[in-house]
């Protein structure tokens, strides 16, 4: 059923273009921009499927040599950057007391197995996901309007130039960078191009709410003092002065989408390091030592974290411009 | 596909390891005391805490709800907690905390300790209250017969009490925010004892953080004119006859030109008028209305000058002058500010005229 | 042809029911074998010994016998079919003749005892494949009902039949059905059950070929393009290709209004994910995230779990073995006993395990519902699936709390997703989005079309 096949194929860019935004993203947005957010965030939708529309051009389905090194490489640092800030999530909100180790473990048992069937496995399951996410997005919607205080909005132009358009590169950076995963994806669906920048616009749209809700109910004083501000506001979720304090509930919205992400830079990894004689074994070797050095390196203290805040786009950056470096050929080609 | 047996092991290490009780986050509902108010006071510099904690009682008829304290002392208010919980076998469990009330002067010097230690603890539902208290010894001595346990009926009262006159539905969060914000100060209302019962009664505010003066009662019910509200009640003298306004709905506009113009329109209904008020009368009622207008216009200006002169910006004209047109650098304590009231009395039910009011 | 005499009767050396009778009419010898058990005396009576006995000029036996089945055997290995059948063999000169005399052995057309409705015909197949053929084709009178024979079981050489239409159905499912059912190499099929174990071929809990034993689900089933497999001496038939979704809403839906049908729907879907989630979820909230309970509640659970000495998982599993030993226990139980063994789960379940502190009141309640859910799915693989799932839910969230809930949700998604049910999947109304069977369920609108997923041939008559 090709109809099928491309609802699942344009469902991924919703999860890609949201999951680097959680504890960083949202934050970096509201606090840099201030209340005009919401213009760096229109500017930065711009920018950002003027990216889409250059990385889909290009493809690394079936590279060799250097070329499969360095993507290697390019999806494995995004792989890396996406884990951290999961666990850091679970271990904020929901297993306060436990070894991070124990909360990566099983998180990679499921994406192990996910990882030995097929990719339109992966996108069928993306596509379930998708429905449940909106369900739960829209009840969030609609129970936090009450809280809405226009006066959090205002003023709109007080805000340095600079400061709004460094954001808003920001935010294309961080939407749009997730989304060379397309290219290690074989599919033959025609204008793909369009539909996925159209699937883009409207996740984009479902950021857009997030973010003016949270600076709407908290206020930027507040949001200063918070980590996770977008998951703060889900405690005034009130219905019936009965169902109280089901954020945590409420939060699987943001553990689908860093799963469905981290699932597929996995098994792009996995084919990537595709040989005749041993696939079975390497992969899952090399998943088990690197989350060693994680665990010793990046979570033993503070300090990474507070750099990752600063510098994350930085990094999507440099991982854009070697994209663009080792891909030109077959953007010659198109 | 079939699973490949490197999988196979990594789940049965995955097994080994949740087995051997790595997982501390495991807590069973008997091993917490769960907290329902917290009351904070200082002597001699050391902070002491009484935490109430809810009382479980085996009995046929569950409905029953008791509560006990616990004190512990320390040099700040996270040490004081930490020594009381010693005093118990179970842990301490913040999450459905319902009021915080600490003492006047620890609202004088070290409020923010206690804005610090409650933001640490982003865990606890955010729907709690703060409050002053001058006697918090005596506050654990109360009877209740509504409800035994402090902290249920403190929110109770705020949230449900049918004439919620000195009492504003501002949650911590919201007075976080103001506190945080340069633009806004903030009041705290005050627990009072009456015959060994509570009620809430009066208030402080502050400016810059700092405690300033009191509110009493007809104060924070002008200011709840500002913010939302059910139904305030007002009373008026006319004729040296009483009679009672409920008003429903009060729209607030703003106008800044050179001066600041702030316009209620205020509706309501009349509650209760004494005897020798005809109500069918209709110079009567735009007599009220006039009053009523009048009346309300000079207590506001009363307020308002009481707040001048503290320099404490409570009601938030500040903040919405930055707000909506900063570039006109007006503020309210230089410029002058007029309010303009209109009230309308449009609802009467089904009482056509009071007792002996045509005659 | 002494020959071939000896050799049967040396064949059927000690089976006492082989009845051989030697009849000579005019210097021709007849003889005729019959197994007692399998035919009928009355049939080989009137067709065979009256006709032989009564005719002087026999000339063509063909010609002359009043039987409805005559069958001319050229191969001598297919006389211990024939027999074995229920067939009479006459031998006369080389030549070997089969009559058809079989007896009636199976019961009466009844009602179907597995599968309950409300609603509609009450008649359900039985063990003899000819009457179950007659029940569907009296419904379905069209000469696009096609059926093939197929052989199967060295010992038991069932008879199997598919049965599929014509312009309705895809091809080349039947086609791969054939091939599968041809390759099959068994001693015996005694049941529908073992051929559904060798068809349905993943190694997963989940069923994908369905039983049925009414004659109106087989029908409706057929004119939506699927494949039926009769199976003689069962009197179930097996549904292919089944999804998900056929095993929780039952086919009568169509019997009803579509409005008052999709509310009961969605409770079936709710029902399906009740029976597996609510352990897991119970525990995950008690133990760790306890502010999703609002204070009242909170105390309550509180004040009830300091009697009971076992952590709340423990409680947990101790429950569910109970109920399943119950729910076990219920079928084998022969109806006759009465209903001590009610009175007997009533009490483990009730009051007294509360009161001895082995329990906790809200643990009974959660069980309750979990159990009371499970029920709508009758089909035994169902139930043994969710309950595979429950305490794998259950597992999680005694480790992982709330968290552990969504990755065994995950889990549970890519599962499902991951099995087909002949090269379709397996999650069809909602993965594949099909709009007629969405729109039936939330619009409750009317629909004159079949679902293009399983056939070509998309447009129905006017409704």
């Amino acid at each position: 059923m090709k109809k099928s096949d491309e609802s699942n194929y344009r469902s991924l860019t919703h999860f890609f273009s949201k999951a680097l935004f959680l504890g960083i993203g949202i934050y970096k947005v509201l606090i840099n921009a201030r209340e005009s957010a919401i213009f760096s965030l229109l500017i930065g939708t711009i920018l950002g499927s003027i990216i889409i529309y250059i990385i889909n051009k290009t493809s690394y389905y079936n590279s060799k040599g250097i070329k499969k090194i360095i993507m290697f490489i390019l999806i494995y640092v995004l792989f890396i950057l996406g884990l951290a800030e999961f666990v850091n999530l679970i271990s904020s909100i929901y297993l306060m007391d436990t070894d991070k180790f124990i909360i990566l473990l099983p998180l990679l048992i499921v994406i192990l197995y996910l990882n030995t069937k097929d990719i339109t496995i992966h996108m069928k399951v993306s596509k379930i996901l998708l429905s449940l996410s909106l369900c739960i997005f829209i009840i969030n919607l609609i129970s936090l309007i009450p809280n809405l205080d226009y006066l959090n909005y205002l003023p709109l132009f007080k805000v340095n130039i600079k400061n709004i358009l460094f954001t808003s590169l920001e935010f294309a950076l961080y939407s749009s960078v997730p989304n060379i995963i397309y290219g290690g994806i074989k599919h033959n669906i025609k204008d793909y191009n369009k539909k996925i920048i159209i699937s883009y616009l409207l996740s984009n749209l479902a950021l857009t709410f997030v973010i003016l809700l949270t600076q709407g109910t908290l206020g930027i004083e507040l949001i200063d003092l918070f980590r996770y501000p977008e998951y703060i506001i889900l405690k005034k979720i009130s219905m019936l002065d009965f169902i109280n304090n089901t954020e945590n509930i409420f939060s699987f919205l943001w553990i689908f989408t860093m799963f469905i992400y981290l699932s597929m830079c996995s098994k792009l990894l996995n084919d990537i390091t595709y040989t005749k004689f041993n696939n079975k074994y390497i992969y899952p070797i090399f998943i088990f030592i690197s989350i060693y050095i994680i665990n010793n390196i990046i979570f033993d203290n503070n300090i990474v974290s507070l750099f990752l805040i600063n510098y994350l786009w930085l990094i999507l950056l440099i991982i854009l411009i070697i994209y663009f470096i080792t891909n030109i050929n077959s953007l010659k080609k198109k | 596909m079939k699973i490949p047996k490197i999988y196979k092991i990594s789940i049965l290490i995955l097994i080994i390891i949740t087995l051997t009780g790595c997982n501390t986050n495991y807590k069973s509902l008997n091993d917490m005391s769960i907290i329902s108010s917290l009351l904070i006071d200082k002597k001699d510099d050391k902070f002491i805490t009484y935490i109430e904690l809810y009382k479980e009682e085996k009995s046929e008829n569950k409905s029953k709800k008791l509560s006990y304290y616990i004190t512990g002392t320390g040099h700040n208010i996270e040490d004081a907690i930490n020594n009381a919980s010693s005093l118990i076998s179970k842990e301490l469990y913040l999450v459905h905390m319902n009021t915080v009330i600490f003492s006047k002067e620890i609202a004088q010097n070290n409020l923010e300790d206690v804005f610090n230690y409650l933001e640490t603890k982003v865990q606890i539902n955010s729907n709690y209250y703060i409050l002053i208290s001058d006697n918090i010894k005596e506050l654990m001595d109360s009877k209740n017969e509504d409800n035994p346990i402090l902290g249920e009926k403190i929110s109770n009262l705020i949230k449900y009490s049918s004439n919620n006159g000195p009492m504003i539905n501002y949650d911590y969060l919201e007075k976080l925010k103001n506190y945080v914000s340069n633009k806004k100060d903030i009041f705290l209302n005050k627990v009072e004892i009456e015959n060994k019962n509570i009620t809430i009664k009066n208030g402080y505010y502050f400016h810059n953080n700092n405690l300033v003066g009191t509110l009493n009662n007809d104060e924070l019910k002008l200011l709840n004119l500002f913010s939302n509200f059910n139904n305030l009640y007002f009373t008026f003298k006319i004729d040296n006859k009483q009679y009672i306004i409920k008003i429903n709905n009060c729209d607030i506009n703003y106008k800044l030109n050179n001066e600041i113009n702030i316009n209620l329109n205020i509706k309501g209904n009349i509650y209760y008028a004494d005897k020798g008020l005809d109500l069918n009368n209709v110079d009567l009622i735009e007599k009220i209305n006039s009053h009523t207008k009048y009346s309300l216009k000079r207590r506001i200006e009363e307020l308002l000058n009481k707040l001048i002169n503290n320099k404490s910006d409570i009601i938030g004209i500040n903040n919405y002058i930055y707000k909506i047109n900063g570039y006109q650098k007006l503020d309210m304590f230089k410029d002058k500010i007029n309010i303009n009231i209109d009230v309308k009395t449009n609802k009467k039910g089904l009482i056509q005229s009071t007792l002996g009011g045509s005659k | 042809m002494n020959k071939i005499v000896n050799q049967i009767q040396n064949e059927f050396k000690s089976c006492n029911d082989l009845i051989y009778k030697k009849i000579k009419i005019k210097f021709k010898t007849y003889h005729i074998f019959f197994l007692e058990t399998l035919s009928s005396s009355d049939k080989v009576n009137n067709y065979v010994l009256k006709g032989i006995s009564f005719n002087n000029n026999i000339n063509n036996i063909n010609k002359l016998l009043p039987s409805p089945n005559f069958i001319n055997i050229k191969n001598k290995d297919q006389i211990n079919y024939y027999l074995c059948n229920g067939f009479t063999i006459i031998i006369n000169n080389k030549n070997i003749y089969a009559v058809e005399t079989k007896a009636d052995l199976d019961r009466s057309i009844s009602e179907p005892t597995t599968e309950a409705n409300l609603y509609g015909p009450k008649d359900g197949l039985v063990e003899n494949i000819q009457k179950n053929l007659g029940l569907i084709k009296r419904r379905l009178k069209t000469n696009h009902l096609k059926n093939k024979i197929i052989i199967v079981g060295r010992q038991t050489k069932s008879i199997i039949n598919i049965l599929y239409i014509d312009n309705i159905t895809d091809m080349k499912l039947v086609n791969k059905i054939e091939k599968k059912l041809n390759n099959i190499d068994i001693d015996s099929i005694l049941d529908a059950g073992i051929l559904k174990k060798i068809l349905d071929g993943n190694n997963n809990p989940f069923p994908t070929i369905k039983l049925t034993e009414r004659p109106d689900n087989i029908c409706s089933s057929l004119l939506n393009g699927k494949v039926i497999i009769l199976i003689d001496g069962s009197p179930y038939a097996l549904i292919l290709p089944s999804f998900l979704i056929d095993f929780i809403n039952p086919i009568s839906d169509e019997y009803s209004k579509y409005i008052n049908v999709s509310f009961l729907k969605i409770l079936r879907i709710i029902c399906f994910s009740l029976a597996i989630i609510v352990p897991g979820f119970y525990i995950a909230i008690t133990t760790y995230n306890q502010e999703t309970i609002p204070i009242p509640l909170l105390l309550n659970f509180s004040t009830q779990r300091s009697g009971v000495p076992f952590p709340a998982i423990i409680e947990a599993l101790i429950m569910i073995i109970i109920c399943e030993i119950l729910k076990e226990s219920d079928i084998r139980f022969p109806n006759n006993y009465g209903s001590a063994i009610s009175i007997l789960g009533a009490l483990i379940l009730g009051e007294a395990a509360v009161n001895a502190g082995i329990v906790s009141p809200v643990m009974i309640i959660v069980i309750a519902i979990t159990y009371i859910s499970s029920l709508l799915f009758s089909d035994t693989e169902i139930s043994g699936a969710i309950r595979i799932w429950r305490v794998i839910f259950l597992i999680f969230a005694t480790f992982f709390g709330l968290y552990g809930i969504s990755l065994a949700l995950i889990a549970f998604l890519i599962n499902i997703t991951s099995y087909k049910s002949m090269y379709l999947n397996y999650t069809f109304p909602f993965e594949p989005n099909d709009k007629e069977y969405l729109k039936k369920l939330a619009l409750g609108k009317k629909t004159n079309k079949r679902s293009s997923y399983l056939t070509n041939n998309t447009t129905k008559s006017n409704l």
